[in-house]
């Protein structure tokens, strides 16, 4: 028998063990990551149906009244109406910009690329939190520095934020860079040769992007778009910041003021089983709008590097548009927080003020106890997040890839662990508070661990496909000869297989770090005494009109959120464009 | 002959007075010192508030010098975000939380307060007037509500704005309303019937589209920043705790009538982790010096009371005031509340 048959017989023996600590270990992963996906689903659904969370008074019953409630209120139509219209213009909105922005990237002859590529993706650092304060603090109706600013000058005061089209445009761009990066993977993959044979024929750039680029990237747009989507359906900073006052709610955050402002949970839960079914249908969509994706694959050895379009005129307009939109979501929020932490006040930027330059505020941020423990937890929230995540799914993502089951079991354990995607931030933390209250399994509750688990599952549907898309990456002669040598599975797993795709778990440990220190949804209901995290402290302190406080922290919050992604941009990036 | 009856019959009275006074003292001084002992023992106190941080320390430096040996914590949440973490915290069994500063109505009904029935046997001396009725609450001063406005932004002509002038066409879009405390319209009820209310908001308030925030600390803010012109509802103590930034004339003005608030109650949870340190911040809080405290970090004050700021500006201002009367006055507000909040095209189901 040749000797890499031999190695094929020993791998599969090895692959699923009979009995021991592996396939305790492979069969507990799978446990583990079904009971965080789907139990508390499971609970959210029950408590849709009970009349209450139990209190000493009031065990709750059985009821249908949190849905006749929901369905019969006409507001709550208008709810979806409003979800609806505001996931598709801001979709919309993103998508316009980076379509445009991926192309002028990709196929035309701009100039300072690398910088300007960095410029459209940094503001992907900026927590769209910290974007709907900083312009509530800039663009504000009356008291707005900008409107103080043209108020000085101009005698005017143009700029009003709490508007549903600035609602819309500010979400929009907040979107961008996401879409950005799914649209320009496309974009790598598509065959040049028509565009240049078009351009050859004297066709112009702008007919060309018309009646060629746009058609052939549809699909992949068509993708994008349901993906961002479902992204932007579930983020809840912006409508509740600005939606909120002006009376245009959408489901997350009708959901946050079912509990957190009228105290119902059950309610709540029936919102989210509808936002989750809203959700469901998304993922869905994008997975059959995925599932044939190779079909418009147009990647080929030849030509692909493609002849790039001179714009000539238009290359310093499009400098201009991609700085300007930089200087839009991330540049003038940073400098909103500089100038709002230092002058503790309303004041519009003039020379004259500046002698009142205060560290008053970092002084009273730093000396609170509440913020260091906040930010003790939140340190810790981004180391624990990203093992524990990292730790299932490189396992679950062996299985899926390497393992010798079946192709039913590997693709129910990739949906499974895709899954979590239709579960908006908000939804999974109602959801949790129940599980993890009615349940107590584990017992956790009160300690940041609710938190970290919350996050895992939110987590799981990127971590999976970085670390599918690296496993496939690596050929499996290194772990065989491994097997052929008597190492054990879990020996070869650690260390031949994980050092192997050291750079991918990397890059996803440090994109899920990134997004444990932003994230607000999960951590909002699962606060409890002496857990506190610093997303949540931000929020607490603007729902208590603590400007200067929230711009001190929202300053140290955006230094550290820029510094993690120009890191997680130079280890990290080219994983993700692998996933 | 008489005189000396007298004096016997009055030394008589007096011994009599001092054996049963003497007793009672000493018995609440052995309770008093009970109670500290545990406190120490106990050492922290987890409280619920929505005092910021200067406020809560003002608060808790005075408290620490009267009792040294107890650290009180603050979680910052408004009552309703409160109340929602303590149904949490009661359904799950792990209970961290002591105290809450939050309306007691909810507490009462989900049986989460814990009476204090020896209060008064424990401090014989304490001031009843700050006591919740219900014996598990002290009371923080009380606020007073009223119609707030920017008069530097409300067209001159309007001004003194009054309810009736809130219907002008400029303020379309510049009144505030609360939805987080949307019961606080009960706060014009002596002035208004419940129906008188409904048909106002339905006919005045409604049409203007109103925009709504999120708790008082946050209208006020949108006040600061000129979002909105005028909250018809607004939490006034507000106006005179936050700092008022230069260049923005941000006055608040009293209206004809003002609604007194009793006491904000600070209460006593059931099966609260650290009863007896909880015991003895309660019984700080219904102390002159505290209550003083209180209005100097606060601005709560007594509007009734000339001598703080709050009643002078009052009186200034020739207000009206009134008292809420029941917390069953409380629960009815809450209904019509929800309906005003219906009429803005918010959903608000039952706590």
């Amino acid at each position: 028998m040749r000797p890499l048959a031999v190695a094929r017989q020993v791998y599969a023996a090895k692959v699923l063990p009979h009995v021991n600590l592996t396939s305790f270990i492979l069969v507990g992963t799978v446990a583990a990551i079904a009971y965080l996906v789907v139990a508390p689903i499971i609970f959210l659904i029950w408590s849709s149906f009970r009349s209450a969370l139990p209190t000493p008074a009031d065990p709750g019953v059985f009821t249908l009244e949190n849905y006749v409630f929901v369905y019969t209120s006409p507001a709550t139509y208008t709810l979806f109406f409003n979800t609806v219209i505001f996931v598709a213009v801001c979709t919309s909105i993103a998508l316009v910009f980076a379509v445009t922005f991926a192309w002028l990237i990709e196929r035309t002859d701009l100039p300072g690329k690398r910088t300007l590529f960095v410029l459209i993706l940094l503001p992907s650092a900026v927590p769209s939190l910290l974007m709907g304060i900083s312009y509530i603090i800039l663009a504000g109706p009356e008291a707005g520095l900008l409107n103080r600013f043209t108020e000085e000058l101009f005698g005017v005061k143009p700029f009003n934020i709490f508007s549903i089209p600035a609602m819309f445009v500010l979400q929009g761009v907040n979107s961008v860079p996401g879409t950005f990066l799914i649209v320009l993977a496309a974009l790598r993959s598509m065959d040049p040769a028509l565009e240049e044979a078009a351009c050859v024929s004297g066709v112009g750039w702008a007919s060309t992007i018309r009646r060629v680029t746009l058609p052939m990237m549809l699909p992949a747009v068509l993708s994008a778009g349901i993906y961002t989507g479902m992204n932007i359906a579930e983020t809840f900073e912006i409508p509740a910041l600005i939606g909120v006052p002006i009376g245009f709610n959408v489901l997350s955050s009708q959901v946050y003021l079912s509990i957190r402002v009228w105290g119902n949970h059950t309610v709540a839960s029936a919102y989210s089983v509808i936002f989750l079914i809203l959700l469901v249908g998304m993922v869905y969509l994008y997975q059959r709008a995925t599932r044939h994706s190779f079909r418009y694959t147009t990647i080929s050895g030849k030509g692909y590097r493609p002849k790039l379009m001179p714009i000539g005129r238009w290359r310093y307009p499009a400098v201009v548009l991609i700085v300007a939109y930089f200087a839009v979501t991330a540049g003038l929020p940073l400098l909103v927080f500089v100038w709002s932490s230092v002058f503790p006040s309303h004041e519009p930027p003039t020379l004259a003020i500046l002698s009142q330059a205060s560290l008053e505020g970092f002084k009273e941020v730093f000396g609170n106890s509440t913020f260091l423990r906040c930010v003790k937890n939140t340190i810790l929230l981004m180391v624990l997040t990203p093992v524990l995540t990292v730790g299932l799914i490189s396992i679950a993502s062996w299985l899926i890839v390497r393992s010798n089951l079946s192709l039913k079991s590997k693709t129910l354990l990739d949906t499974l662990t895709f899954w979590p995607h239709a579960y908006p931030g908000i939804v999974l933390g109602v959801a949790l508070l129940w599980f993890f209250i009615v349940v107590d399994f584990p017992p956790v509750w009160g300690t940041l661990w609710p938190i970290v688990l919350g996050l895992t599952v939110s987590y799981m549907p990127f971590t999976v496909r970085t670390l599918n898309a690296a496993f496939i990456q690596v050929h499996q002669e290194l772990e065989q000869a491994a097997y052929v040598s008597g190492a054990s599975w879990l020996s070869t797993f650690v260390r031949i297989t994980l050092p192997l795709i050291l750079p991918a778990l990397a890059s996803a440990a440090l994109w899920i770090a990134i997004h444990a220190m932003r994230s607000l949804t999960v951590p909002m209901f699962l606060t409890a005494q002496g857990n506190e995290v610093l997303s949540m402290l931000l929020w607490t302190y603007w729902d208590n009109d603590m400007v200067e406080a929230v711009s001190v922290i929202g300053l140290l919050y955006l230094v550290v959120c820029v510094a993690l992604s120009l890191l997680w941009r130079r280890i990290g990036f080219k994983e993700l464009q692998k996933a | 002959m008489k005189q000396s009856i007298l004096a016997i019959a009055l030394l008589l009275l007096t011994a009599a007075v001092n054996r049963v006074a003497i007793p009672v003292a000493a018995h609440a001084q052995d309770k008093q010192q009970k109670l500290l002992e545990a406190a120490k023992k106990e050492g922290v106190i987890d409280i619920i508030a929505t005092w910021r941080p200067k406020e809560a320390e003002g608060i808790f430096t005075a408290f620490r010098e009267a009792y040294p040996a107890i650290e009180v914590r603050q979680t910052m949440m408004a009552g309703a975000v409160g109340f929602e973490r303590l149904r949490a915290e009661f359904a799950s069994g792990r209970r961290t939380t002591d105290l809450i500063n939050t309306s007691i109505i909810d507490l009462k009904n989900a049986g989460m307060i814990q009476p204090w029935p020896d209060w008064y046997e424990v401090f014989p001396k304490t001031r009843k007037d700050t006591v919740h009725a219900t014996l598990s609450a002290a009371l923080e001063p009380g606020g007073a509500y009223g119609l707030v406005y920017r008069p530097d932004l409300v067209p001159k002509d309007l001004q003194p704005l009054t309810y009736d002038k809130l219907s002008d066409p400029r303020l379309r879009g510049k009144i505030g309303v609360n939805i987080r405390q949307y019961y606080f319209w009960d706060s014009l009820y002596p002035k208004w019937s419940e129906e008188q209310i409904l048909n106002y908001v339905k006919t005045v308030i409604v049409p203007q589209k109103p925009r709504l925030y999120n708790g008082s600390g946050d209208g006020w803010e949108m006040l600061v920043r000129g979002e909105v012109w005028a909250n018809p509802v607004s939490n006034t103590h507000q106006y005179f705790s936050r700092y008022l930034p230069k260049g923005i004339k941000n006055i608040a003005v009293a209206p004809d009538w003002v609604g007194v608030e009793s006491g904000k109650p600070i209460v006593l949870l059931k099966d609260a982790p650290h009863p007896n340190a909880a015991k003895l911040f309660l019984h700080w809080v219904t102390t002159d010096k505290a209550q003083e405290v209180f209005f100097k970090h606060r601005g709560r004050g007594n509007p009734y009371d000339d001598t703080n700021i709050v009643g002078q500006w009052f009186k200034k201002h020739g207000a009206k005031l009134f008292e809420y009367e029941d917390e069953l006055r409380e629960a009815q507000a809450r209904e019509s509340g929800a309906k005003i909040l219906q009429m803005l095209g918010v959903p608000v189901p039952k706590r």
